[in-house]
């Protein structure tokens, strides 16, 4: 038999908290990191060199702005999809709980069907 | 990096021009040189090393090396430096990562498909989306690292080359020409030894390349060595270490592409993804009813 009532109600309330609370922050964490990335892909001018060397004038940051891009989005996508996580996760725990009372409803008025 | 690099030069071009005004002063006209007439090409010697004034700034790439360990690196595993190799199966260690865990848990009373697919394509997953990305801001970072300490190399090598360059001027002065010669010679069996004996470390190819090209210089004509004699083996160490620069920077380069290539191609494995609920964007959607794969729809059970 499943939880119900204020046993149920303490189950979605430590959704929500999960869906508010830790998930935003996790969430948050990787939008720090992608921020502490992003300068370090976009400083272009640590790289600068003379082009007389052979070697252009920034030479491999092209390419590691582009790697670093590449994982700064993995990481804006993990930020931006945790936050929907916890979104639903907060949706889902309110929706559930406005189901409990007429689930109870439904079970009080067929606890004494006979089984065929 | 680089700044006095062409101090050095302008000083080792004044050098020259000293001894060989000497060595003219003291040897009669016409038995080395002739009167300045080499001045133009000592006046080639700064220009050599003016590539060199600016380089990338190691420091600054050393100092983005620390950022992407303290902030990322760490961020998406605390086990640092990476264990050999960690790709197999390094836990996740850091303690803000575990929340999903705490998620898992508080589900862990909800059956059906939609919690289960969450737990299992989600959760399940997630450790696996940081690992990825702890791998690529690895790998960052140790492109970080090779570009520092190619640059490093470089400024080191082109000191180092100066550096030698001036030592052998100066063994060329206030001596006679067979003297002049046999110092010459003595210096450089010294810095070739220096150059064998730290062979094995990167950066002295470079000094070994002007020794050797001195070496050949100074025996072929038969004469005593001049600063003149060392302008061509410059330009041979120099040349030498520029083409060493671009190979090493085209492999930097395209090493950088290829996990480009693959992060891109692998996407789907280095993010948490997308949420399959319609209520992802409830807040845009008015609060509507949130569809057929919410946890609403799921059973929850005795956990």
């Amino acid at each position: 038999m499943g939880k119900h009532g204020t046993e149920l109600g303490a189950d979605l309330a430590k959704i929500n908290q999960a869906g508010d609370q830790l998930v935003p922050h996790l969430a948050d964490q990787f939008g720090n990191a992608r921020s502490k990335l992003t300068p370090i892909g976009d400083d272009a001018g640590t790289w600068q060199r003379d082009p007389s060397l052979g070697t252009g004038v920034i030479g491999a940051h092209d390419a590691f702005d582009r790697f670093v891009d590449a994982i700064g989005a993995h990481l804006k996508s993990t930020e931006e999809n945790l936050d929907d996580t916890g979104r639903a996760l907060c949706v889902a725990a309110a929706d559930y709980a406005q189901t409990d009372a007429a689930a109870k409803a439904e079970f009080d008025k067929h606890k004494n069907d006979v089984v065929s | 990096m680089g700044d006095d690099i062409m101090s050095k030069a302008n000083h080792l071009r004044d050098r020259c021009k000293e001894v060989m005004h000497a060595m003219e002063e003291s040897d009669g006209a016409g038995s080395r040189a002739n009167g300045g007439m080499f001045d133009h090409l000592i006046d080639e010697i700064p220009g050599m090393f003016q590539p060199f004034a600016q380089l990338p700034k190691a420091s600054v790439l050393r100092a983005h090396q620390d950022t992407m360990v303290e902030e990322v690196c760490k961020f998406l595993n605390k086990e640092w430096p990476a264990p050999a190799g960690y790709e197999g199966g390094l836990a996740n260690t850091n303690p803000e990562l575990a929340v999903t865990e705490t998620i898992d848990k508080r589900l862990s009373g909800w059956t059906g498909l939609a919690a289960t697919n969450f737990r299992e394509n989600y959760l399940a997953k997630f450790p696996q989306f940081t690992k990825n990305l702890y791998t690529a801001s690895y790998v960052a970072y140790q492109s970080l690292a090779a570009e520092a300490k190619l640059w490093e190399t470089a400024n080191h090598d082109i000191h180092r080359l100066c550096d030698e360059a001036t030592k052998t001027v100066d063994g060329m002065i206030g001596v006679s020409m067979g003297e002049g010669f046999k110092l010459a010679l003595t210096a450089l069996s010294s810095v070739i030894a220096v150059g064998e004996a730290e062979a094995g470390k990167q950066g002295l190819t470079v000094v070994k390349e002007l020794i050797g090209a001195g070496k050949d210089g100074f025996s072929k004509d038969g004469f005593a060595p001049t600063p003149v004699s060392i302008i061509e083996p410059l330009k041979t160490s120099i040349n030498q270490l520029k083409a060493d620069l671009k190979s090493k920077e085209q492999e930097i380069q395209t090493a950088l592409d290829q996990n480009t290539s693959y992060i891109n191609e692998h996407g789907k494995e280095y993010a948490a993804p997308a949420i399959a609920w319609d209520l992802a964007h409830s807040d845009d959607k008015g609060h509507e009813q949130p569809g057929t794969t919410t946890l609403g729809d799921d059973q929850h059970e005795e956990s």
